[in-house]
């Protein structure tokens, strides 16, 4: 019953809030059945019940009480739920838990070592083969660009994939679920059974999954992903291209869980005798490790001290605080998503920076999604995905920028699957950035955008005029450059798509200013902006507004002049007006008069009114912005 | 180390496309300066500048490829759309320098905005420096991927204009000049009534007349360059 009142309302509060804060708050929120009487929900983290408790538990009282009008008392509670803990499913008997909270080392011991051996016994047939592969790679590939290199070696390749790896021995993991995402949403049930408290359940979930997590899910899906599917371009151009074109099995060492984070010794391996895997190591380093050289290195500008805070982003800035101060903790993964170019890269960096400056020697390694795939791609190649495997499970931080660009990229989000809960095992920190809704990536296996939410989900939304001024000033600031306030208005009126735009149109004021050795002023600001406004001015005409919202309401320019007041002509008349008022630089009698010669009181009326429906009518919000897009691209 | 050290395609720089033989209008001034300030390493990664046809954005991409002592690739977008985005793009940010020329023929092809995206990401990681010229203007560039518009509008951006026909008599002049030879205001104005719109084609000319005058040992006038260009005709 709990849930059908939550259903219901859930859907009033969509229709209250803002996607964005909709699918931030109030869709990661479940319904725990299980307990007593009235609502009991769930929250998937502290932050997420406390910014809920504080803002929205009242609303979602009314709603309840509304909901259950007549009948008894229906209380709603809150607690956060222990979601994370889910990998404890992967336990045959709940029962041994406990037990096996003291020995983590249960796992490199016993069947996954032989797959171990016979892999690496079939690499070894390979290590020559690899030297000569990655070379005449790498050398292609630099051509390619039509840049001449120096080293041009190019007789050999690998044709050798499928033979040497065919049969290295994971098929024996059959048992694998092939959903896995069933396999890992968590139940209260199980959870309010075995973890009465938050840190206990955290220790167990730990312990658990090292216990059987890593092989049960590498299984998945390697009997029939073939190469070619992800091949970049450069090894096609290979004059003696790769065998790609077979399906090849990957080769999928059945170790690939988190037992690659265990140096080779505690393996099963004595260090003094010469491992196959040390000289295949040894082999790609150059190339592998030239792709590393540059990739772990945050920027150093980006820290929390040049973030400007604004309502846009305070959100994603105090989740990002939370992490810096708590790394690996429960806010893992950390998922910031929104529109381009509003920071989120910044508050990445920023978290990165600040676990650096309290663990200088953290490995912190933060990588676009397209290196990503390139250095898989690459390792794939040169058979060395187990040193891709294990230098990223090896990190203290795994920051992946744009991880929207994983879509359709199957085998890509196999490995970062794998790479992901050996990470969020091991409790190291993963942040990623994306352009929206973890849901709402298209082409993403469920069982990532599931993960993708176990941690903490916030938006960065555009930053209102307020940020802008504020970003502007604080970047003027940091230049040691005077930007007058009127000026700082002025550009921030015209720059409203997002903050990277807003940064370069200031670094290109400064400039002018330094130039010119005049100081700034809103018509130096014109001077140097000259054919950014003149395109922008056509677009943001009174007429234009009004062309442009006539349109977008399916109603006449002249109905908005005309005395008409009904509904269906007067908001979109006010939303024309503040438009208006918002993107012109026209006073309120101007705008009047340019509406059928109304009083300025009015359009005063239609501005306060707009602006207040912005909070409170999620469809109205939605058109502005809308319009706002259109009007000022 | 495989470093880019040349460019290539099919296309090669201009010898004569430097900073010495290019004449600044005064409103050029200061994108001039911005550039000059650029390949000296300074200020922002990337840089772009936009101009319509003819107001040298070609010659002054070129020119920075001449000048940069460090490893530089020159991407003529045009001559290279044809080609596999992910091929001409692959370790070009190993250069220190990329010069990419119009960048708007980038606009409705997927492919190239993608790559060209995930290369201006990989310049960034790399702290490398990206110059584009564009021939419209950034802001209206149709382009599909919001990712890579809003970095090139996050770059900093400069107008360059084209020269009026006064400072056209200038510069040409001064391209004169360069090559050890002295025109009138007239015969200027000849050879830019021949090439009304082209930069290019003017200079060509300018060359043509130069050879001849040289070969027929007589001071280039307009009489002379008339009866050198209808005979060429």
């Amino acid at each position: 019953m709990s849930d059908s009142i939550w259903e219901r309302c859930s859907q009033q509060l969509h229709g209250e809030l803002s996607a964005q804060l909709f699918n931030t708050w109030i869709r990661p929120l479940s319904v725990d059945t299980e307990q007593g009487a009235g609502l009991n929900l769930l929250a998937p983290n502290r932050f997420v019940l406390d910014w809920v408790s504080d803002r929205y538990l009242r609303r979602i009282e009314e709603i309840v009480a509304q909901d259950q009008k007549g009948s008894a008392l229906c209380p709603v509670t809150i607690r956060v739920s222990a979601k994370r803990q889910s990998a404890s499913q992967f336990r045959r008997d709940p029962a041994t838990l406990r037990g096996q909270v003291s020995q983590p080392a249960v796992f490199g011991t016993h069947e996954p070592l032989n797959g171990n051996e016979s892999f690496d016994s079939t690499h070894d047939l390979n290590a020559a083969n690899n030297f000569k592969s990655h070379n005449s790679y790498d050398s292609n590939t630099a051509n390619s660009g039509g840049i001449k290199s120096t080293n041009n070696s190019n007789d050999n390749t690998n044709n050798a994939y499928d033979a040497n790896y065919g049969n290295s021995g994971y098929g024996h993991h059959s048992e694998a679920p092939q959903d896995g995402s069933k396999v890992f949403r968590p139940s209260a049930e199980q959870l309010s059974l075995t973890s009465p408290s938050d840190a206990q359940i955290n220790a167990s979930h730990f312990t658990a999954s090292q216990m059987g997590h890593g092989h049960h899910l590498s299984a998945e899906h390697y009997s029939h992903n073939t190469f070619g599917g992800e091949q970049s371009a450069p090894i096609t151009t290979n004059e003696q291209p790769l065998n790609n074109s077979e399906p090849y099995q990957i080769p999928l060492d059945s170790h690939s869980g988190h037992s690659d984070r265990r140096p080779y010794e505690q393996q099963g391996f004595r260090s003094d005798t010469p491992h196959p895997q040390t000289v295949g190591k040894r082999l790609e380093k150059q190339d592998i490790e030239g792709g590393l050289a540059h990739r772990s290195h945050l920027n150093t500008g980006f820290t929390f001290k040049s973030f400007v805070e604004g309502k846009s982003n305070q959100l994603g800035l105090a989740a990002a605080t939370q992490v810096a101060e708590n790394p690996g903790g429960s806010y893992n993964p950390l998922f910031i998503y929104g529109g381009v170019g509003l920071g989120k890269t910044h508050l990445m960096h920023a978290v990165g920076n600040a676990l650096l400056q309290r663990k200088p020697n953290a490995k912190i390694v933060y990588l676009h999604s397209e290196r990503f795939v390139a250095d898989m791609v690459k390792a794939l190649q040169l058979n060395a995905i187990n040193d891709f495997k294990r230098y990223y499970r090896s990190v203290d931080a795994l920051l992946i920028d744009d991880i929207q660009f994983f879509a359709g990229k199957e085998r890509s989000q196999e490995e970062f699957f794998h790479t992901f809960n050996a990470l969020l095992e091991g409790g190291q920190q993963i942040i990623l950035t994306c352009d929206r809704y973890p849901k709402e990536i298209n082409g993403l296996e469920e069982r990532l955008k599931s993960r993708f939410g176990w941690g903490l989900t916030v938006a960065i939304e555009p930053p209102e005029l307020e940020t802008r001024v504020a970003i502007l000033k604080t970047k003027a600031d940091q230049a040691q450059m005077i930007l007058p306030n009127d000026a700082a208005f002025f550009i921030a009126q015209r720059i409203r798509s997002n903050v990277r735009e807003l940064e370069g149109t200031l670094k290109r004021v400064m400039a002018h200013s330094q130039f010119t050795a005049k100081p700034i002023t809103i018509d130096l600001v014109r001077e140097a902006l000259k054919d950014l406004l003149a395109l922008q001015d056509r677009l943001v005409s009174i007429d234009n507004i009004q062309r442009v919202v006539a349109e977008y309401y399916k109603i006449k320019v002249s109905d908005l002049h005309s005395k008409r007041r009904s509904r269906s002509v007067a908001r979109p008349r006010q939303v024309a007006m503040y438009l208006a008022k918002d993107l012109t630089n026209h006073s309120l009698p101007e705008i009047g008069e340019s509406f059928g010669g109304r009083d300025h009181t009015t359009v005063l009326h239609a501005c306060r009114k707009i602006k207040e429906l912005l909070e409170e009518d999620a469809d109205i919000a939605e058109d502005v912005k809308n319009l706002l897009r259109t009007l000022t691209t | 180390m495989n470093l880019p050290e040349q460019l290539s395609l099919s296309i090669s720089l201009q010898d004569d496309a430097t900073f010495s033989n290019f004449w600044v209008s005064p409103s050029n001034q200061i994108p001039l300066k911005a550039l000059s300030l650029f390949c000296q390493g300074e200020g922002d990664l990337s840089l772009l500048l936009w101009g319509f046809g003819g107001c040298g954005l070609t010659h002054l991409l070129q020119a920075c490829s001449h000048q940069s002592r460090l490893p530089v690739a020159y991407l003529p977008l045009k001559d290279a759309l044809d080609l596999d985005p992910n091929d001409v793009c692959a370790n070009l940010e190993r250069a220190s320098l990329v010069c990419v020329d119009d960048i708007e023929t980038l606009a409705g092809n997927a492919q190239w905005e993608l790559a060209f995206f995930h290369l201006y990401n990989r310049l960034r990681d790399n702290g490398h420096r990206l110059l584009m010229a564009s021939h419209t203007n950034p802001a209206a560039i149709p382009l599909a991927l919001p990712d890579l518009h809003s970095r090139l509008l996050g770059s900093v951006v400069y107008r360059v204009d084209n020269l009026s026909q006064e400072e056209k008599i200038d510069a040409l002049q001064m391209r004169a000049k360069v090559r050890g030879i002295k025109i009138s205001a007239d015969v200027a104005r000849f050879i830019i009534k021949r090439a009304p719109k082209r930069m290019k084609k003017m200079f060509t000319i300018l060359e043509q007349l130069d050879g001849a005058s040289l070969r027929l040992q007589k001071k280039l006038s307009v009489r002379l360059a008339k009866q050198i260009l209808d005979d060429d005709a």
